[in-house]
């Protein structure tokens, strides 16, 4: 439990000391002290003073003697804590660093901290852990070196038991260290290598080293092949180990056994060779020879010189300057190959063919060459005949590609010859061709011969001499020597020197050309190929020759089509610059025919149209046949033309004559042939056009073909004519709606800019715009005249940006003229699109809702005066009648509510009356009463009625009729209630006092009725308005009415046929005049 | 139950090594307790082998007994004792004293901590201001024992050579006092040292003493300002505030001041087990990797503080 340390000992030592030494002392001290006092107190007299002090003094002596052993305990736990410090660290570090090197650390220096036998032992521990480190350092490199081997190693000891290995062992044998370590050697090897190993073991002993090869037993794969150095460990003279390396023999085994069955099968490839094979060194001698070798020359070769053997020479062969292979591949260092030619008994030429090849050792130096020699006789003559062949097989190519290129005859047949001359080497040839007539032949191409000889040869009658017979019988005349040959006695080229001689037939393809033959001035045998070679040759100058003579002909007609297509396309082009030059359909149509006829070189044109019910009628003609528009033949008769358009195909008829089931107008008597030409544009046939003739003419295809192609061209113009005026009625249609339209239509383009505007959409500008000036502006830019309109222009943006993605659109806007004047307008917008379907452009609608306020405000406003008032008398009675109901007035005066009431009702309905009154003449189903008029009776009923009134307010009232107006015949009731009306309005518009005047008077044929007042007039702004429904003025603020008075008057006056005036000014009173004829209109 | 049978090995030997030190430092009033606990506890510990069984109640006797100390060492204060005139001198002693042991401290390549312990024992009082201002530094043990261990020695060398100054300076009974009052490290010292001269000089020793140790309490405000400064967080222990409430209470309470008596031992066995714990705690070796250079601080400190006063006192002529 308790330590034992250095430092305590050291500090027992200082308390030792300190109690040991200082201890006694201070005892002695003190008793030695308190002796001498008492022997002081006993010996001499002490005053109390001093005996006050000596008694104090054991207690002073014990303070400082306790303090003093306090301190030096305490100096002597400090000193030995600082001195243990200096001697113990030295060991301290002694002690860690000899834990360091047992734990492996080897790098262990300790710092020497003093120069003394502490100082001496660090510095000792230093050495000695370097030293140890070196030691180890070694040992575990050399442990590495021996572990790192790829090479096995083991090591035995004089009792050959195995004492170590490496990893490397382990990795060839399988056995781990434990298994191996311990056992004996002679464990891991079976009998046969067991005495191997014991012999060389004893070899160790003796301290020989030795290599051997034996076969260890691995733990897994048997027997492995291997290879041992082994070398005896030797220690103080002594071998006190052995070791041994082992090299894996394996692969070596593999390899030794690979090249001996390589040998084996090269040798059997060198013997199966059927050519000879030898193996020759630089010294020229054979080491190697196969079977074909040794057969060959009938002994065993090994060793003999190879010029002896097969140049029978007794010195190389390149000495003479042969073509020595063995000597080329030595100096080269590269494989050579020659053929080697000799004459063998009878003259025979034999070849061989030597291919050499060096052998190199391993070092890239050539040490022998190998010979393979090939007896290429058979092979050589073949080839030498292939080569024959070959050239004449290419000649035979060229010529035929030659032919077959080429269409000129003078390149053509020289070259032929000169090529045929040449391949079969001949001395000359020629190429006769027969004439036009068949009967000579006429020699075109020679070659080789002398100018006095083609003469005489020159032409040869079919039949005649050698070449004659050949075109006769078609036959070739093949021979060697014609001098010999019975067959050409009577042949002049018997006398020209020519001894071998081919004539072969040119052949086309159905007959016979001409005769091509070659000559030799030597006697020439011709083989079967060569028969053969001049056969093909014959032929192919015939089909050369037919070739040539097509293609000529085959020229002159291109160029005849190529003239006649040109003249055609010319007309054609003239003919359609003709009819697009106008969109006149008659000038078209004359224009038609006209050119047709100068084109066709025709007697008569004409054009036929069919009507709607299939007549045919005269539209176009090239001379007098009847009024354009005349009908010609009617539907139900047959003609030529009708033929045509029924079939919808030109119909040529060449003898008129005969043809009976065809009509013929007049107009065409005299004409013998007819070309009928329909006229149709896609399922619509249009009419037809003739081509008379007057002798028999025969129209060739080409001909119809062009008037056909006129004839659609016709038709196309005729339709784009008929279509244009069309589209001219239908656009001046269109724009007339337009116009006329109420509403602003505009037009613009996705970028806005003005395409179409009609009338009303510039009036809403109130500029004088002329027809077209606003089109191509920016539709924004055509209302910007005013700032105003900004608001407005924003919209149509808004509209044009939603019509360009199709969408409909509606805005409301304020639109302000050029005069001032705001207009509410609504502004539709649709997108307009293309046949594609891709928004083109964009129309707005804008509509004038000025009026449609107006409407809306003068309804409202008479919904307010109605309601207004129908509610003051309604309130009037109502409350009356509550009041009588719940008996609130009294007797006296329930009689005057009574009165109230009912006249409050009546004038309740008088004013339903009026609306009902106004709204049925309005609709027209007021029924008009006639009946005849005593204006004198209407004039005094007037006064009668309004006599309360007129007294009321003391207005001067008169009536007055100018004169009878007998016989007139009206409505009674709508005459007085106009008149009622109109009185009614005098005296509601007057202040008191003022006069009222009724006139009822004739004026002219109508009868006038006026009523004038001098009541408070009429202002400007209102009489614009007056008549109109429910309007009520100024005035009508501050006065009972509906606003339906005067419009009732007027269509009042309107029923008898009449019209109603107003003249009047503000404060100057008002004078209404009805003007209505006597005899009205049915 | 585990956890406390786990720390009654640590526990019962520190308590013993305390138990121990108490009785020794009775027998004489040179025998200061805190530093007896600490070195036995230091033998104890160096003489035990498997030290390991008994940390866990070392260490547990060290976090209960030494906040308990430091709060109940706050009745110590005292400022009432001496004479107003002589505050200054104390103060301008305990300036001195602590300023010069600090600055020849880290002249010697000791570190912060190490010198403003040995500045605190050199100025205060010893032993209790190194325990009191110790935990506030977070200093290490080893450092804690090595100035406890220091100031003790030269303390103890004072208390010694002290008493022949007078013979060998004639220096005035007064300013003895003065000067053992102000400048020897520990209380016992003081007394030991001033007895030698008579009661008078004894008992005003005594007072510049106690006044001495009273401004423990500027110098752990001092310390506890830039301790948080320096971690920038202001943390008052409360052990600290218990000892600066006693402290208060002692001063101005009647009653407080009444239990002292009955409640110093308490607080004074506290520390002592606290120092013996820590004692047992410490290796001696890292103790003395110290060197001496902490002795030749304080010593050196302590000559030129001696010097500095004994000049002043003659040139003020108290």
């Amino acid at each position: 439990m308790f330590k034992n340390r250095l430092a305590y000992k050291l500090l027992v030592v200082f308390l030792v000391f300190a109690l040991a030494v200082i201890a006694p002392l201070s005892l002695i001290l003190y008793y030695d002290s308190v002796s001498m006092i008492q022997d002081i107190e006993r010996v001499a007299f002490l005053l109390p003073e001093q005996k006050a002090i000596h008694d104090g003094f054991e207690t002073q002596v014990i303070d400082t003697f306790v303090s003093l052993v306090f301190y030096i305990f305490i100096l002597s736990f400090i000193a030995s804590l600082f001195l243990s410090r200096r001697f113990l660290m030295p060991v301290r570090e002694l002690y860690r660093g000899a834990k360091a090197i047992e734990e492996g650390v080897l790098d262990m220096r300790l710092d020497v901290k003093s120069d003394d036998e502490l100082g001496a032992v660090t510095k000792a521990f230093n050495d000695m852990a370097a030293g140890l480190k070196e030691k180890t350092n070694a040992l575990m490199r050399k442990d590495i070196y021996v572990n790192s081997m790829l090479d096995p190693l083991w090591v035995v000891d004089m009792d050959n038991i195995i004492t170590d290995i490496n990893p490397a062992f382990t990795r060839l044998l399988g056995y781990t260290i434990d298994e191996v370590i311990g056992a004996s050697i002679f464990d891991f090897l079976d009998e046969e290598n067991e005495k191997v190993m014991r012999t060389q073991l004893s070899k160790r002993d003796e301290g020989i080293s030795s290599s051997y090869g034996i076969s260890i037993i691995s733990k897994n794969e048997g027997l492995i092949p291997v290879l041992i150095s082994g070398a005896p460990v030797v220690e103080n003279g002594e071998v006190v180990a052995k070791i041994g390396i082992i090299k894996d023999f394996r692969a070596e085994v593999a390899l030794r056994d690979a090249l001996k069955e390589e040998k084996d099968h090269s040798e059997a490839i060198m013997d199966s060779l059927v050519d000879v094979l030898v193996v020759i060194n630089r010294d020229m001698r054979i080491i190697k020879a196969n079977r074909a070798a040794i057969a060959t020359a009938g002994e065993d070769i090994t060793g003999r010189f190879c010029h002896e053997i097969f140049h029978k020479l007794p010195e190389s062969c390149f000495i003479r300057g042969m073509d020595c292979p063995v000597k080329v591949v030595f100096e080269t260092g590269r494989s050579y190959k020659t053929v080697h030619e000799h004459v063998e008994a009878g003259n025979v030429k034999v070849f061989h063919e030597i291919t050499a090849f060096p052998v190199k050792s391993s070092g890239s130096e050539i040490i022998n060459v190998v010979e393979l020699i090939r007896d290429i006789t058979e092979k050589k003559s073949f080839e030498d005949e292939i080569a024959q062949r070959n050239k004449e097989l290419v000649t035979l190519n060229s010529i035929s590609r030659m032919l077959s290129h080429s269409l000129r005859a003078e390149d053509i047949f020289n070259n032929v010859l000169e090529k045929v001359i040449d391949m079969l080497r001949m001395d000359g040839g020629g190429i006769y061709f027969l004439d036009e007539a068949g009967r000579e032949l006429i020699c075109r191409y020679q070659k080789g011969a002398s100018e006095d000889f083609m003469r005489g040869v020159a032409r040869v009658r079919v039949g005649e001499d050698i070449p004659g017979r050949v075109a006769v019988t078609g036959q070739s005349i093949v021979s060697p020597d014609i001098l010999k040959d019975e067959r050409v006695e009577k042949s002049i080229l018997r006398h020209s020197g020519i001894r071998g001689l081919a004539a072969i037939p040119v052949k086309g393809k159905e007959k016979l050309m001409g005769v091509f033959y070659i000559f030799s001035f030597s006697p020439r045998i011709f083989t079967p190929e060569d028969e053969r070679i001049l056969d093909s040759v014959g032929e192919m100058a015939g089909m050369a020759f037919e070739n040539i003579r097509l293609y000529e002909k085959m020229r002159e007609l291109y160029e005849h089509q190529r003239k006649r297509r040109a003249a055609e396309q010319q007309n054609l082009l003239m003919f359609a610059s003709l009819l697009s030059d106008t969109l006149d359909i008659n000038t078209v149509l004359d224009s038609a025919v006209s050119a047709i006829k100068d084109t066709s070189k025709a007697d008569f044109v004409w054009l036929l149209q069919a009507d709607e019910t299939g007549n045919l009628l005269l539209s176009s003609a090239s001379q007098e046949a009847g009024a354009k528009g005349g009908m010609v033949y009617s539907r139900d008769t047959s003609s030529i033309e009708r033929y045509s358009m029924e079939k919808r195909k030109p119909i040529v008829f060449s003898e008129l004559v005969t043809e009976s089931r065809f009509y013929l107008s007049e107009y065409l008597s005299g004409y013998n042939t007819a070309c009928s030409i329909p006229v149709y544009v896609g399922n619509k046939t249009l009419g037809a056009f003739t081509l008379y003739f007057r002798g028999f003419t025969i129209l060739p295809e080409e001909d119809i073909f062009f008037l056909q192609t006129a004839g659609n061209i016709l038709a196309v113009s005729m339709e784009r004519a008929r279509l244009y005026e069309e589209v001219i009625i239908e656009k001046g249609m269109a724009d007339a709606i337009l116009q006329s339209i109420a509403d602003g239509i505009m037009t613009v383009d996705t970028d806005g800019r003005v395409v179409s505007m009609n009338r009303a959409a510039k009036a809403m500008t109130g500029l004088p715009y002329a027809l077209d000036e606003p089109v191509g502006r920016p539709c924004c830019d055509i209302f910007g005249y005013s700032p105003e309109n900004t608001e407005l222009r924003w919209a149509l943006g808004e509209c044009l940006e939603e019509a360009v993605l199709k969408r409909v659109s509606a805005r409301e806007a304020e639109l302000f003229t050029a005069g001032g004047r705001k207009l509410p307008i609504e502004i539709n917008s649709a997108p307009v699109t293309d046949k594609e379907g891709k928004v083109a452009g964009v129309v707005y609608v804008l509509r004038d809702k000025s009026r449609e306020k107006e409407m809306d405000t003068m309804k409202t406003e008479f919904v307010r005066a109605v309601s207004h008032e129908f509610r003051t008398p309604l309130s009037a009675i109502v409350g009356m009648a509550e009041m009588l109901m719940d008996g609130e007035v009294g007797r006296d005066r329930q009689r005057e509510y009574l009165n109230t009431i009912l006249l409050e009702g009546r004038r309740l309905s008088d004013m339903v009356s009026e609306l009902l009154d106004v709204a049925r003449i309005e609709s027209g189903k007021e029924v008009f009463r006639e009946s005849e008029i005593d204006f004198k009776a209407v004039l005094e009923d007037i006064r009668e009625a309004f006599n309360p009134v007129i007294l009321k307010k003391e207005m001067k009232f008169s009536t007055r009729l100018e004169e009878e107006i007998k016989g007139y015949k009206g409505d009674k009731d709508k005459i007085k209630q106009m008149l009622m009306n109109l009185v009614d309005n005098s005296l509601t518009y007057s202040d008191g006092g003022c006069a009222v005047e009724v006139n009822v008077g004739r004026h002219g044929d109508a009868v006038r009725i006026q009523v004038r007042d001098e009541g408070w007039g009429i202002p400007d702004e209102d009489m614009g308005h007056l008549g109109e429904k429910f309007y009520r003025g100024r005035h009508g603020l501050s006065t009972k009415g509906t606003g339906l008075g005067l419009s009732l008057c007027r269509e009042i006056a309107k029923m008898h046929g009449g019209d109603l005036h107003i003249e009047s000014a503000a404060g100057e009173g008002t004078t209404v005049t009805v003007e209505i004829p006597l005899r009205r209109k049915e | 139950m585990g956890k406390l049978k786990g720390i009654f090995p640590g526990l019962t030997v520190t308590l013993l090594v305390a138990i121990i030190s108490f009785l020794t430092s009775s027998l004489h009033q040179s025998f200061d307790l805190l530093v007896i606990s600490i070195v036995f506890g230091m033998l104890v510990s160096s003489l035990l082998g498997e030290k390991e069984v008994f940390l866990d109640g070392i260490n547990a006797a060290l976090r209960f007994f030494l906040p308990i100390g430091i709060g109940i060492y706050g009745l110590q204060l005292e400022f009432g004792g001496a004479e107003m005139k002589f505050w200054p001198i104390v103060a301008g002693v305990f300036i001195v004293a602590f300023f010069t042991t600090y600055f020849v401290s880290r002249a010697f390549g000791l570190d912060r901590t190490l010198s403003v312990l040995l500045g605190s024992g050199m100025s205060i009082c010893g032993a209790s201001a190194i325990v009191v201002v110790a935990p506030l530094l977070d200093s290490k043990k080893e450092d804690t024992s090595i100035a406890l261990i220091s100031i003790l020695t030269v303390g103890l060398t004072g208390m010694l050579i002290y008493k022949f100054l007078p013979q060998m300076t004639g220096i005035s009974p007064l300013k003895f006092a003065i000067l053992s009052g102000t400048t020897l490290p520990m209380f016992g010292q003081v007394k030991v040292a001033a007895a030698a001269l008579g009661p008078e000089v004894l008992s005003l020793a005594v007072k510049l003493k106690l006044l001495r140790i009273s401004f423990l309490i500027f110098l752990a405000c001092g310390v506890l300002f830039f301790m948080g400064r320096r971690k920038k967080r202001f943390y008052i222990p409360w052990f600290m505030v218990l000892f600066f409430v006693l402290a208060a209470a002692v001063n101005f309470s009647e009653t407080v001041a009444g239990i002292r008596g009955a409640v110093e031992p308490v607080g004074r066995f506290s520390l002592a087990t606290a120092l013996a714990a820590i004692g047992l705690s410490i290796d001696v070796d890292s103790i003395t990797d110290k060197g001496a250079s902490p002795l030749l601080v304080v010593f050196l400190s302590w000559g030129i503080i001696v010097t500095m006063v004994f000049l002043i006192l003659n040139v003020i002529n108290v």
